[in-house]
């Protein structure tokens, strides 16, 4: 995908947008760390006490002169929790191919995809907890809720309502919050309670590689008291990249620790491959 | 000013005004959510923003300014008073030779331009109603000119073109004159006078760069040094003659009548125009009937004045401590030392230091001075085995013995020579290693010798000069002669040997503005150069009749000039016998008064030069793009703590292991300091624990500790002796702190504290009977000094290689490490999380990608 082709493709209405983008997704592509009975073969494994006799591998089990286990992917329709951070720090840069307008098209474009293949999505962007939906009823929500105006304030999604009811949560964000490494651990806990999660990390080019030169005039943005800086840019250029580059390397050991597929996308023309980490978990 | 200067001047002067105006347009303001890995967001001081772009566009109009005066050239150049007095002129007449060669170069340039300058100077300082210039352009003068319808120098430029003229025409107009015309002839040939009137007053003002005529005498040089044709290039005396030296530039012949002496010398005499007395150049030519006269003859005229120390060749590393050693005793016998280069100027009344690796061309130059009565300093080295001259070679010396010696007497020689020396202690030099005599000439002259008999200085005649041979190097390993007390009075009895001719020398503040009043030399201030770790001097530099010097010097005092921003000084006599091996210099070069210094010679600099300069200037225009050079870590030493070689050494290596084993960047030269006089900049002092600790030392050394460590500093106390005083130094150390600053006490450092993690990951300590174990002296929040055993000892190597101190290879790699932790915990707190290697990390893989 061109620049050209994004931002003709961000200029679309929402649900048109979205309708294209999830095409583009296979159908099959969503996977799971829910293991059971009835579906595709996944892996053997050893057989602990308490597993059903039926799921052992007698072949397998005489092969390896040990009892094995045939795990399948449980055949069930999944339960999608996205994660959506729509706050003002998602508004930059200005203009249709901001991060806010990247998170609102992935996130409408994968709750499409998996309402297609008959899961039940969610879409969160405050502290509330709505109950995921499938078919028609889903669809209109996703839409609608995107389509409103977005909360002020910080992201603070409700992670805990999702150990209970979400089988996936998939959350894009830019992480500039400085909450952000305690939702990240956070998010370690579903992962450690058996939930999948995706994160992706959305940047702005210009926030990624600090194109600025010369003097600057900044207005922070979701910073405790609002204030402009007057900076030469091209002074701290050097330092801010370092800042940067170790947050995130930050954010990546958090994820990995927590075994969090994390994906940093700074480059808003691979929206269609962002999409399709984001529906497989997998990086392409 | 002439109208191309006025162009030139308009088109400059635009380019910063553009520049300005287009760089202070304000930003858009931009959103910004990644604002928190900007550095210290703080706010611009408005105040400091608006006044910031006038000083901007102030610079740049100057430096583009600056330019566009170089580049029109002599036009701008300044006149000095003595070419703008024309004495009693009562009725003068000006004769401009506006022939084609007058005419020659850029316009702007040419030497008809500056005939125009000088002129109108002339003719504003003399208020002349009336007068005339008769400009020569044919066979006749014609007065052309009207001093009351304009300026002879608007007039001049206004001029077409002559053809066709030379010294014939020029006394044909001359001839044209009243016989009672005072005659000023603006040409850039010299005249011929012979056959003219005789007037009242004849002056030539030399403008271009005239060639002299053969055989033109005295006026023509004198001529020839007030117009700059002369380079006139050298130390400075400090005496009421600042010239100790002319280089003579320009083809120099001698007269069709003149012999040279029973030396091959031609002798001229040369009268300064400005100056009382006269010079003298001897120039001597191996082969005076062979070589042609007409190539440029570096002629290196003593004239008198303090002697130089110049060192010849690179001196290796473990020399520095003896060459900065000797500057410094004999500073107060020299003027200035610095490494002899190709267009250094030495004098006969030079010091060479010959260090072995001398190019041939330097060691020609060197010799002539020595046979002219200089002094050289030599000691044995392989590199000297291809010169004959040289015949303290290995053939002529055994090879290295280790002498082992303790005690060195002076030999009847020396003290003849020198009674005043009788008096000194001999005896407390120790000498390791000496190279012994194998066939020594017969006129070689023993001054020192071992108690063993072993020639240990010996001297030799060469020409009018001399030849001082060490037969030990100057390896701290060898002897300890440079930090004996004997060093420094018998260097100044070895200095004291090259005569002052002139009996007037005296010391010249380097820093005062006595040598800025001197003429033709304009001090334009003082920076400090770092000298690869090698010693070093501080330099300051001058501009000297148009040239960009570089000089070295230092502050009298040894202390650090109030409000000297720039760099310190350390005058480590005061602590001989325990003396670093390097002289601190703790600043780089001043960028901004490089191109100070630049922009005053670029208005002085003849054109070749003028490119360079400009490139300077531009490369000093963006402020601050270059200033903050200082990308290396140092490790600061106090002086007063007595710090030994080895431990430098082992510093040095340290710092080497970790620029090797890490990625910041570190500098293999540590910096000594002085807790009076100055302030780390960097936050690791290393403090040698090698003598006894005394707790009645000045507290303000202690108020200056602690504030060092208050500001984050990490003071590293590293006790080398034995271990059953180790408690007891640290004992004293606490309670002496205790006295001057908040109460704590020690504490064994424990295995899991973070200096075992900050890069190595170290479990515990290794061998802690062996290599001892770390303190901590704890005092509230402090917890910044660090008590170690032998650390840098443990680390240090003999000039050979070996270790200093044995130790298992286990425990020398946990020192390595230690040390290495130390410095990361000292210089970045932790060195993963600051993730400075990142930087150079991505740097790395960008190249090898």
């Amino acid at each position: 995908m061109t620049p050209e082709d994004l931002e003709a493709l961000l200029a679309l209405p929402l649900p048109v947008r979205a309708r294209t983008l999830s095409r583009s997704l296979w159908v099959g592509l969503q996977t799971t760390r829910k293991r059971g009975p009835g579906g595709t073969f996944r892996e053997l494994r050893p057989y602990d006490r308490g597993d059903p006799l039926n799921r052992i591998d007698w072949r397998a089990s005489a092969r390896l002169d040990r009892w094995m286990v045939r795990e399948d992917d449980r055949l069930s329709h999944l339960k999608v929790a996205l994660l959506i951070d729509r706050s003002p720090s998602m508004d930059t840069p200005d203009g249709p191919v901001s991060k806010r307008a990247r998170a609102e098209t992935l996130a409408a474009a994968i709750g499409l995809h998996a309402i297609r293949q008959g899961h039940s999505v969610t879409l969160l962007d405050g502290a509330d907890f709505q109950p995921p939906a499938g078919g028609r009823t889903g669809r209109t929500r996703i839409l609608d809720r995107l389509e409103a105006a977005p909360p002020t304030g910080r992201f603070t999604p409700p992670v805990d309502a999702c150990a209970v009811h979400i089988d996936l949560v998939i959350l894009v964000s830019d992480l500039l919050d400085p909450g952000s490494e305690v939702l990240l651990e956070s998010l370690g806990d579903l992962t450690a309670r058996g939930r999948d999660v995706r994160v992706l990390h959305l940047l702005d080019p210009l926030e990624r590689e600090f194109g600025l030169r010369g003097p600057q005039s900044l207005d922070l943005i979701e910073a405790d008291a609002a204030a402009r800086l007057r900076l030469d840019a091209s002074r701290i250029r050097n330092a801010y990249l370092n800042n940067l580059e170790s947050f995130i390397v930050t954010t990546r050991r958090i994820a990995r620790h927590a075994d969090i597929p994390l994906r940093l996308s700074a480059e808003p023309a691979q929206l269609l491959t962002d999409a399709v980490f984001l529906a497989s978990g997998e990086r392409t | 000013m002439t109208r191309a200067f006025l162009a030139w001047l308009a088109i400059g002067a635009a380019i910063p005004l553009l520049l300005h105006l287009f760089t202070r347009t304000r930003p858009r303001p931009r959103a910004w959510a990644a604002w928190r890995f900007l550095p210290q967001p703080e706010p611009i001081d408005e105040r400091v923003r608006r006044i910031d772009q006038p000083w901007l566009l102030a610079l740049r109009t100057l430096a583009v300014l600056a330019l566009v005066g170089g580049a029109v050239g002599p036009t701008c150049t300044r006149l000095v008073a003595s070419e703008l007095d024309l004495g009693d002129l009562r009725n003068p007449l000006f004769i401009v030779d506006g022939s084609a060669s007058m005419l020659q170069g850029r316009a702007g340039n040419r030497p008809l331009d500056r005939a125009a300058v000088w002129l109108d100077r002339v003719w504003r300082r003399y208020n002349w109603s009336k007068g005339a210039v008769a400009v020569c352009r044919g066979t006749t003068a014609d007065i052309i000119f009207d001093a009351s319808r304009a300026t002879p120098g608007a007039f001049l430029s206004a001029l077409e073109q002559g053809t066709g003229l030379g010294d014939a025409v020029l006394a044909a107009c001359a001839g044209a004159v009243e016989p009672q015309t005072d005659l000023v002839i603006v040409s850039d040939s010299a005249p011929d006078w012979s056959g003219l009137p005789t007037g009242r007053s004849r002056r030539w003002y030399a403008v271009g760069q005239p060639t002299p005529p053969a055989n033109s005498g005295i006026d023509t040089l004198a001529s020839h040094i007030r117009n700059g044709s002369i380079v006139l290039d050298g130390h400075y005396t400090g005496t009421d003659r600042p010239l100790i030296a002319v280089r003579w530039n320009q083809p120099l012949r001698p007269p069709a009548t003149a012999r040279p002496d029973e030396h091959g010398r031609f002798r001229f005499e040369l009268l300064l125009p400005d100056e009382p007395g006269r010079l003298t150049i001897e120039v001597r030519r191996d082969a005076p009937d062979a070589a042609p006269w007409d190539d440029r003859v570096p002629v290196w005229v003593p004239t008198g004045g303090r002697p130089s120390v110049q060192l010849l060749g690179v001196p290796q590393p473990d020399e520095a401590m003896f060459l900065t050693d000797l500057l410094y005793a004999a500073s107060d016998r020299l003027h200035f030392a610095t490494a002899l280069e190709h267009d250094n100027v030495p004098t006969s009344r030079t010091v060479f230091l010959l260090a072995g690796q001398e190019p041939a061309d330097l060691l020609d130059t060197a010799w002539s001075r020595v046979e002219a009565g200089a002094i050289a300093i030599a000691r044995p080295v392989e590199s000297h085995s291809g010169d004959p001259r040289l015949r303290w070679t290995p053939g002529w010396i055994h090879p290295v013995q280790d002498a082992a010696t303790p005690g060195v007497r002076p030999t009847t020689a020396l003290l003849d020579r020198w009674p005043q020396l009788a008096d000194l202690d001999w005896s407390v030099i120790h000498v390791q290693r000496i190279y012994p005599l194998a066939d020594p000439l017969p006129e070689l002259i023993v001054l020192l010798e071992t108690a063993d008999g072993l020639p240990l200085l010996v001297a030799h005649r060469e020409g009018a000069g001399e030849i001082f041979t060490w037969l030990t190097d100057f390896s701290p390993a060898s002897s300890n002669l440079p930090v004996s007390p004997v060093w420094a009075p018998l260097w100044l009895a070895i200095m004291n040997t090259l005569d002052d001719p002139s009996g007037t020398a005296r010391i010249v503040d380097a820093e005062s503005a006595e040598l800025a009043r001197l003429r033709d030399l304009r001090l334009i201030g003082t920076a400090y150069a770092r000298p690869n770790g090698r010693g070093s001097l501080a330099w300051y530099s001058a501009t000297h009749n148009g040239r960009l010097a570089l000089y070295s010097t230092r502050t009298p005092s040894g202390e650090i000039p109030a409000g000297t921003a720039s760099g310190m000084h350390v005058d480590h006599r005061a602590d001989s016998g325990s003396a670093p091996a390097n002289i601190p210099v703790s600043e780089p070069l001043d960028l901004w008064f490089l191109a100070a210094g630049a922009l005053l010679w670029l208005l002085q600099a003849s054109w070749s030069s003028r490119a360079g300069v400009a490139v300077l200037l531009l490369l000093a225009m963006p402020s601050g793009a270059l200033a903050d050079d200082l990308s290396e870590l140092q490790i600061w030493v106090p002086i007063e703590s007595g710090a030994a070689a080895a431990e430098l050494d082992g510093i040095a290596h340290l710092t080497e292991l970790w620029e090797q084993r890490s990625s910041p960047e570190f500098s293999p030269s540590p910096v000594p300091f002085r807790w009076a006089a100055t302030r780390p900049a960097d936050p690791l002092v290393w403090w040698a624990g090698c003598h006894a600790f005394r707790p009645d030392r000045d507290p303000a050394l202690a108020r200056a500790t602690l504030d060092f460590l208050s500001r984050g500093g990490t003071l590293l106390i590293d006790y080398c002796g034995g271990p059953a005083e180790y408690r007891q130094y640290a004992r004293k150390i606490g309670r002496w702190l205790k006295q001057y600053g908040p109460g704590g006490t020690w504490r064994e450092l424990p295995g899991n504290h973070v200096l075992n993690r900050t890069f190595y990951l170290l479990d515990g300590w290794h061998d802690p009977e062996r290599a001892g174990r770390p303190w901590l002296y704890r005092a509230g929040d402090l917890e910044r000094i660090f008590l170690v055993p032998n650390l840098m000892r443990g680390l240090s190597v003999t000039p050979l290689g070996n270790w200093n101190l044995p130790l298992p290879a286990a425990t020398r790699e946990w020192l390595i490490r230690q040390g290495l932790n130390l410095m990361m915990y000292a210089t970045t707190y932790d060195y993963k999380d600051d993730a400075i290697h990142l930087p150079y990390i991505l740097e790395r893989r960008k190249r090898h990608r």
